[in-house]
């Protein structure tokens, strides 16, 4: 027994020297390579990564980085890595794994500003702002950055989209007329369930309505304040006074109908387990349409996606919410010259041409003007929406609103979005910043709930007179009414603060 | 004086003897150390409040704060319920099934029908989960599955909208984890089936025993050594379970939740909203606490009635 003691202590006294001879050797040697290529990076140019969503292919991406790196080694001296097809976990592992990145897009429905902000991943660009984005500084309004701003710091650019959003139906032109659908007024649900009726008995082997694999993009109107565990249930009226969403009569109404649609076939059974997107289905003709948010240009956008003629019917006016503004171009912790990638921001917010290459691609290659003098373009011989190497998705990049028109669209698509913008009613809480960060427990417990019921009540699979009762239940003893008063009084506070 | 001295030499002519052991021994250990031990360190992030900026040795203690979450609700109870009960399910019937299979192929003679059989055993667990997902999806979609459009028409049955009945999940996800890792542990088994000294089955033919006492009094007491190991070994994991498994298998569907939650799923879903390093960590570290004494228990269990088979 003893020697078998003794030999084990000798194997583990030799493997221990034998290791720390070799991690020995490795730490030096390894930080002799660190400092050389630390030397050689400094006299090279500085290359700044930035990340973007929605497809594109590895060879187009280069592409267009070399053709932008061109144009920014000459202004501001950095070349461009451009990385896209980015996902919401890459986005995550990258900003924990300290991975190279220096710019990247922030979807509110994706990560969370707030928390980005609090553990640090993200960089505060206050100074930067000033010093290398005086033109975003201007032509950015002091509402919007409240959006972005934690703490007291801001910490993002928003992108220059559609900052409000209607909610209703989109549906599938052809059929609409055919069936005699008049989609020019606002409609209720019981209005629109006429309709869709009319739609199942003319094709009765299309489904009225489809989901967007898995989800629906529910038409209510509710501030979801961050997160929708506590909400104002109408960002249209006035009232500050934060809810249950999932108590709410607007989501019970919701709920039933397409409960009630389920039952009588007008809404595909099972949809919640579906994982087609809804562009899918219309184009495939198994879908007539989705329930959908609405912005200026909206119609053109949908039917070059969809490959049909798309029209929208409205169900609730366009109102503006701090997520529909917080969706952000920021600047990751990992970045080694946060100043070069604030000088890359800028450009890409106000240099036309290396916003054109980012949104659109390279001319001749991926797009081909159509009239260059009032600067209309449409996919290159040979390539459309389904072969492009590089998807056109402008909303996602800094700023749309300075890059082409696409053929289809109103040629003074980005002045109408601009009105769209401003002429939407603001919820009283837009520009407040929901921070989790006191009652994190319960929010992790709630979303765990809502995880559970969320997709199927909203896709009609279950009854919502029996689901919902379950569900507010187990969201209460989750500690749903702690987080509600957690955010009613931090809401309160921001309501005081910006009188 | 004499004594140490010459303790000291056959120390020493011992070492060199098993050098070639320890060398061969090093790529291995290294590999533990690099791989195992040295992310250990990161257990201190679960009590931190993390922050990227600060890293993870100077960012704010919090003491226990991030394991809150854990226990905060009744879901407790469902995850540790779902994650202990199904792995112990697993174990129970993997192995009964298994052995079973590893003594069928023993006896199968025709060698090529052995190979035949073995590679077929073997390749679902070599398949992806998420692939697994989708064959899965293939029997159970409501509109063009294999079941509700085939084999319950069959019966003259309604079709059943699989992904929202939870009753029927507990079976399906037996099933699934038992076809894709039976293949696996099977070999393992059959690997020590073919180690038995032929000797045992001659002399117990000779003494007139048949098949099945051939089983009963050679094959499984052979076996008992392998048994338990692997078995310590999976009560070991016990407390973690196949996330592909319980995640991607039912298709992340929310309605499945109380039946398919272990606590794998639980903080994925929880944290991949809050994207919190400090409770993913905490999560991480009590999987492993409770692991590791679930393994001491076990193992200081098969001690006391048979201590030649213990791991330690």
């Amino acid at each position: 027994m003893k020697t078998i003691f003794g030999k084990k202590i000798t194997a583990l006294f030799l493997t221990i020297a034998m290791l720390t001879v070799a991690l020995a050797g490795c730490s030096s040697s390894g930080k002799k390579g660190d400092e050389t290529q630390t030397q050689g990076k400094e006299e090279d140019t500085y290359t700044v990564t930035i990340y973007a969503p929605y497809a594109a292919t590895t060879e187009d991406c280069d592409a267009i980085a070399a053709k932008v790196s061109e144009i920014t080694e000459k202004l501001i001296g950095c070349k461009v890595e451009l990385a896209r097809n980015v996902t919401k976990e890459q986005l995550n592992l990258a900003l924990t794994s300290g991975e190279k990145l220096d710019l990247f897009y922030a979807f509110p429905w994706e990560v969370s500003l707030p928390s980005m902000a609090s553990s640090n991943q993200i960089v505060a660009i206050d100074d930067l702002l000033k010093q290398y984005g005086p033109d975003m500084l201007s032509s950015i309004s002091a509402d919007d950055f409240k959006c972005v701003t934690v703490g007291g710091k801001v910490y993002g650019i928003p992108m220059n989209k559609d900052k409000a959003q209607a909610r209703g139906f989109l549906m599938d032109k052809a059929i609409a007329d055919e069936v005699g659908i008049d989609y020019t007024v606002k409609k209720t649900y019981a209005e629109l369930e006429a309709d869709l009726q009319k739609v199942k008995e003319a094709h009765p082997d299309i489904w009225p309505i489809v989901a967007n694999a898995g989800t629906m993009m529910r038409p209510l109107p509710a501030d979801t304040l961050g997160d929708s565990l506590g909400v104002l249930e109408n960002a249209l009226l006035d009232s500050t006074q934060i809810v249950n969403l999932y108590d709410s009569q607007s989501y019970k109404e919701y709920a039933s109908y397409m409960y009630k649609w389920v039952q009588n076939g007008l809404m595909m059974p099972d949809a919640a387990n579906t994982t087609e997107s809804y562009d899918t289905l219309i184009r495939s003709g198994v879908g007539f349409g989705t329930f959908t948010p609405i912005k200026a240009g909206f119609e053109a956008e949908e039917t070059r996606k969809c490959g049909k003629d798309i029209v929208a019917v409205t169900m609730y006016d366009a109102h503006s919410i701090t997520t529909m503004v917080n969706a952000a171009w920021c600047i990751a912790n990992n970045s080694k010259k946060p100043d070069k990638a604030m000088q890359m921001l800028n450009l890409m917010y106000t240099n036309p041409e290396i916003a054109n290459l980012l949104v659109n691609g390279i001319e001749g290659k991926n797009y081909k003007y159509v009239d260059k003098d009032k600067n209309i373009i449409a996919y290159a011989d040979g390539v459309d929406a389904s072969n492009t190497g590089y998807s056109v998705v402008g909303w996602a990049w800094p700023n749309e609103q300075i890059t082409s028109v696409w053929q289809g669209d109103d040629p003074d698509v980005w002045t109408k979005l601009g009105e769209f913008n401003k002429s939407a009613k603001s919820s009283p809480a837009k520009g407040f910043v929901w921070d989790n960060s006191n009652v994190l427990n319960e929010v992790t417990a709630c979303q765990n709930v809502v995880s559970k019921y969320e997709a199927s009540l909203d896709c009609g699979s279950v009854n919502p007179d029996e689901a919902l009762p379950k569900m507010n239940d187990e969201l209460k003893a989750a500690g749903l009414d702690t987080i509600i008063t957690e955010k009613q009084k931090q809401l309160d506070a921001w309501l005081a603060a910006n009188k | 004086m004499n004594k140490t001295s010459s303790k000291l030499k056959h120390k020493l002519r011992q070492f060199k003897k098993f050098l070639p052991f320890y060398l061969m021994m090093l790529p291995g250990i290294l590999y533990l150390i690099i791989n195992n031990y040295i992310p250990m360190f990161g257990i201190v992030m679960a009590f931190k409040k993390f922050d990227y900026k600060l890293g993870m040795f100077k960012s704010p203690n919090i003491g226990f704060k991030n394991f809150e979450f854990l226990f905060a609700t009744k879901d407790a109870f469902t995850i540790t319920r779902n994650t202990l009960a199904y792995n112990a399910v697993f174990i129970i019937i993997g192995t009964a099934v298994s052995i079973a299979v590893a003594i069928l192929l023993n006896e199968i003679r025709a060698d090529k029908a052995k190979k035949m059989y073995q590679t077929v055993i073997l390749i679902p667990f070599l398949i992806s989960i998420v692939v697994v997902s989708y064959i899965v999806y293939g029997f159970l979609n409501t509109q063009t599955g294999y079941l509700n459009q085939t084999i319950l028409p069959l019966f003259g049955r309604k079709s059943i909208s699989w992904y929202s009945e939870p009753k029927y999940w507990p079976f399906i996800l037996v099933i699934v984890q038992l076809w894709k890792s039976f293949g696996y542990n099977c070999i393992i088994y059959y690997a020590t089936l073919v180690g038995i000294d032929k000797g045992y089955y001659e002399a117990a033919v000779i003494d007139g025993a048949g098949r099945f006492q051939q089983i009963r009094y050679i094959t499984l007491p052979g076996l008992k050594v392998t048994v338990i190991t692997l078995t310590l070994m999976a009560i070991g994991r016990i407390f973690y379970s196949d996330f592909g498994l319980f995640y991607q298998v039912p298709m992340n569907s929310g309605v499945l939740v109380d039946v398919t939650n272990t606590i794998d799923t639980y903080v994925y879903r929880g944290l991949t909203q809050l994207n919190n390093l400090g409770m993913a960590a905490a999560a991480g570290f009590y999987q492993s606490v409770v692991g590791f004494l679930l393994v001491l228990t076990a193992n200081g269990i098969v001690r006391r009635f048979s201590k030649e088979n213990a791991l330690f």
